[in-house]
């Protein structure tokens, strides 16, 4: 293998599968740390320049948790071709291996599946190169996404209530203007908010990321009665444009949960015009913790989890107080062009299955050879 | 596939349960729909969505078995729930959709149309219209929540 290969599984938040992916991207790089990379689709999102690089310059394995193809959606949004996919619902299918039902910590059956995808995710790193070509790693400008839009968002804008800025997607999108350090109000008419939408931090490498996201998970499945419809929402799937989620996202305030200084929760949100109404922050509640550690552990390590439940319990009185006196209406959202088309996106790239159960891309980029001389014809087997 | 006027949809919460005018509804959530002298039938929007990603689809009974009305028949397991599955209606089996074998996920992405599951000749028994089967699950809406309720966050 002459370059590293970018894992990218899908990281959401929402299924158990989603989490198999992380575990199984985990597995792989653990056992090929110096020809693997994994991909931070949270921080790419958020406009990371290093993510972007992983994603643009190096051949990227997308490892697609369910039908949706949040990842494949990702990589469209921001200009980028994957290399290889590796579906978990054929693993599943082929191994008789379910992902169990607890997302917080995967059964021994979602343990079992997530090995599977990682050994299959092996064959995958064992047939490198493939006939794709890296992208050209032409690096967009001002949206991050590949539609160029001018909806993205100054994540300093001032979104007080009397603020006279109103350039940025999310003060356009927003019927309202929130406060990030107050309850927010909608104004007197608007209903009390029957639920949040927590958007954790969803990011795979580094410690305050999988603290968030433990603690999200807490805050939604042990005080599902205090926080009432509040779910934890998937960062990949909103950007892959996954109706359920997007209505979700625009039905309830946001609640950002910040697992580093890095603020990839908030910077997703403003950028996708849903902002949200209060962000916390665990380098703040926390500010001994070394969140930006790199941790690749498949398991959080007892610290972790053990932060991620005494946050928990810190933020429950808040978001209870939150509840209780936000006002709310629901809201719109740009998705930057992105539709989610399971089906659509498989002919996007078009995606060819290999003999060894797992999808190349042949969709053609073009070559160096190509871009210096237009008239060169280029051809991709598998 | 394209909706035609006859289209109505239920709203499972903020879910839209669309049922296409064009087949005819059973009590188990599935849809049947005439094709010369056969009749096709697959899950509907309702059952997908209380079921979610479908893992496995197995079939208890063979083409040519001749079954009857709530007859078991198969058994499937999804993100959200393992279930058996019975015949909708009697009749002979013609042919089962293949391609679900391989791989289910069309009764995610395209449960009206290649997400079909099996064919039956000379079928008989009770089916609704649209509007019919919406008001079945108007009727029942209320305790489905409450069943479902505790699963809700998984």
């Amino acid at each position: 293998m002459s370059e590293k290969v970018v894992l990218a599984p899908c990281m959401g938040v929402g299924k158990v599968v989603a989490n198999v992916t992380r575990r199984a991207a985990y597995l792989t790089h653990a056992a090929c740390p110096e020809d693997t990379e994994i991909l931070s689709i949270p921080a790419l999102l958020a406009g990371s320049e290093e993510e972007r690089r992983l994603a643009l310059e190096h051949p990227v394995v997308v490892i697609e948790g369910c039908v949706l193809r949040c990842a494949s959606h990702v990589m469209k949004l921001i200009g980028a071709t994957p290399a290889a996919k590796v579906e978990v619902s054929r693993i599943i299918r082929e191994k008789r291996l379910t992902p169990g039902r607890t997302r917080k910590e995967l059964e021994n059956s979602g343990k079992q599946l997530a090995e599977a995808v990682a050994e299959r995710l092996q064959v995958v790193l064992a047939d490198a190169p493939w006939p794709t070509e890296v992208s050209s790693g032409q690096m967009p400008t001002g949206c991050p996404f590949a539609c160029q839009c001018q909806n993205h968002v100054q994540t300093e804008h001032d979104h007080s209530p009397n603020s006279a800025d109103n350039s940025c997607a999310a003060s356009v999108a927003q019927p309202s203007q929130i406060q990030n350090s107050e309850p927010a109000v909608t104004g007197e008419t608007a209903p009390i908010a029957k639920g949040l939408t927590l958007l954790p931090c969803q990011g795979i490498k580094r410690s305050g990321a999988r603290i968030a996201q433990r603690t999200a998970y807490h805050l939604c499945e042990d005080q599902d009665k205090l926080l009432g419809k509040s779910q934890p929402l998937c960062i990949s799937a909103l950007a892959a444009g996954v109706p359920e989620d997007v209505h979700y996202y625009c039905d309830f305030p946001t609640v950002a949960l910040n697992g580093c200084p890095q603020n990839c929760a908030s910077k997703v949100a403003e950028l996708f015009g849903i902002p949200a109404v209060r962000s916390f922050n665990l380098y703040e509640a926390f500010p001994e913790y070394p969140c930006e550690t790199r941790s690749l552990t498949p398991d959080l390590t007892a610290q972790e989890a053990e932060i991620a439940r005494r946050w928990a319990e810190q933020l429950v009185p808040e978001l209870q107080q939150l509840l209780a006196q936000l006002h709310w209406q629901p809201r719109s959202h740009t998705t930057h062009g992105m539709v989610n088309e399971p089906a659509g996106i498989e002919r996007y790239f078009a995606y060819n299955t290999t003999a060894h159960g797992y999808e190349v891309s042949q969709k053609l980029r073009p070559t160096a050879e190509a871009l210096e001389n237009p008239t060169v014809t280029e051809t991709a087997t598998v | 596939m394209s909706q035609d006027s006859g289209t109505v949809t239920f709203w499972m919460g903020k879910f839209a349960a669309v049922l296409p005018g064009d087949r005819r509804y059973c009590r188990n959530h599935m849809w049947c729909q005439r094709l010369g002298e056969v009749w096709r039938f697959g899950f509907t929007a309702y059952a997908v969505r209380l079921m979610q990603d479908v893992y496995f689809l197995d079939w208890y009974v063979n083409v040519g078995d001749t079954v009857t009305y709530l007859q078991l028949i198969g058994h499937i397991e999804t993100s959200k729930a393992t279930a058996d599955l019975f015949a909708p209606m009697a009749g002979r089996i013609l042919q089962f959709n293949q391609a679900l074998l391989q791989d289910p996920s069309p009764i995610n992405l395209d449960g009206y149309g290649t997400g079909w599951l099996f064919e039956l000749a000379e079928a008989q028994g009770e089916s609704w219209s649209n509007e019919e089967y919406k008001a079945y699950l108007e009727a029942t809406w209320e305790e489905t929540q409450r069943t479902i309720k505790g699963d809700i966050n998984r």
